[in-house]
């Protein structure tokens, strides 16, 4: 009994001296850790809508996040889940267009997709972020050969993928051979730009 | 004498081809050079540091509750590099983030604390320790060097054919680790049966 009494406090004391280093570490890294966080993802809307210089929360599937709702957002985020957040761009103060963040399903499950467009539709780029696709196949939806088929193109109509080379002029892109299924989910997150369109202009 | 404890883990103790320790994280994250070396470097920090402690308190940790208590440090040592690198590394995070928590379960670390570190001084574990990390480190990015060629077409993110090259993926994807393990545990076998 007293042994084990002995022992307790032994690796009581261990866990207590443990907790507290990580209490400390964390105290440490907290800020940098989020203001990296925040710079990534300002970064990331930054780089599809490279004309705005601000971005403004207008609907987010996260029901902690606090920002100015625009009325129509409960029921779009409850009807589409695979909206995650929606942005308005803005241009010297005015409203320019949108940035959305989708999260088809891909391959290996939802991938990241951020989207930039205009308000008549004309897509300003596609990033892909976290995903958890093939190396190799549809992990080459990050390479610029693939996303930079979306500039310029329309949400207007449905974006096609083909697995010919596109005929220029065509509302399509390329499917990177091998994984279509990638391409499709991150077109299918592009083609809800003309639903964010109609729902919050 | 002591830098036997360092040259050790390097060649002929070498922690991956020869004690096969810590085969997930090795074949796991070695799909290119450079994530394979940045691992080795995360878990030679970890060991080292896990060493260290554990040396110094081996002779008030009682022998029944040991192994719980190198658990407790190894994770506590993996938690704090993991938020440094989140806070002061945010682009390796980015791409190592995920495995970094299973430095906790490499039973590389766990091994030199009860074979090692649990025996001998701070200093000698320090060795130990920075020894068999470099070993570690050497053989994931040798592993890392020889998926990424034929799987990528590059080495440390640098291309080396041109645009023509049709990559092998096969050698980035799970079945290559084990390939490429078992190719380079072969040469390895090859070149000492040589020596004897």
């Amino acid at each position: 009994m007293k042994e084990i009494i002995k022992l307790g406090l032994v690796l009581l004391t261990v866990c207590v001296v443990a907790a507290f280093a990580l209490g400390l570490t964390n105290e440490v890294t907290k800020d940098k850790i989020e203001e990296n966080t925040i710079i990534a993802n300002r970064e990331a809307r930054q780089e599809v809508y490279p004309d705005a210089d601000d971005f403004v929360l207008i609907a987010s599937s996260d029901e902690t996040a606090s920002y100015d709702a625009h009325p129509a957002a409960a029921d779009f985020i409850a009807s589409n889940p695979e909206v995650a957040e929606i942005y308005q761009a803005m241009s010297g103060g005015n409203h320019v267009g949108y940035v959305i963040k989708t999260l088809p399903g891909g391959y290996g499950g939802p991938l990241e997709v951020v989207i930039g467009f205009d308000l008549e539709g004309t897509l300003k780029g596609v990033r892909v972020g976290n995903h958890q696709e093939t190396p190799g196949l549809g992990a080459k939806a990050k390479t610029p050969d693939f996303y930079l088929q979306y500039d310029g193109l329309s949400v207007n109509t449905p974006v096609e993928v083909v697995k010919v080379d596109v005929t220029s002029g065509n509302n399509e892109i390329k499917a990177i051979s091998g994984a279509t299924i990638t391409s499709a989910a991150v077109t299918q997150g592009v083609n809800y730009g003309q639903m964010v369109i109609d729902t919050f202009k | 004498m002591r830098m036997k404890h360092l040259t050790n883990g390097l060649f002929k103790e070498n922690p991956i081809f020869v004690q096969l320790l810590g085969m997930c994280p090795t074949l796991a994250v070695t799909t290119s050079a450079t994530d394979g070396f940045a691992m080795g470097a995360a878990t030679t920090v970890v060991l080292v540091l896990a060493n260290i402690v554990i040396s110094i308190m081996r002779k008030i940790i009682p022998n029944k509750i040991r192994i719980p208590i190198f658990i407790v440090v190894i994770a506590t040592f993996v938690t704090m590099v993991g938020l440094f690198m989140k806070a002061y590394l945010p682009d390796l995070d980015k791409s190592l983030g995920l495995f970094i928590p299973l430095i906790v379960v490499n039973c590389l670390i766990l091994a030199r604390a009860e074979a090692f570190a649990f025996k001998n001084g701070p200093v000698d574990s320090a060795l130990d320790g920075i020894g068999m990390g470099l070993g570690f480190t050497l053989a994931l990015t040798i592993l890392g060097i020889v998926r990424e060629i034929p799987g990528n077409g590059s080495v440390f993110g640098i291309n080396l054919f041109p645009e023509t090259f049709e990559p092998a993926v096969v050698m980035i994807l799970p079945a290559g680790a084990f390939l490429a393990l078992g190719l380079l545990l072969a040469l390895n076998n090859v070149i000492k049966a040589k020596r004897n």
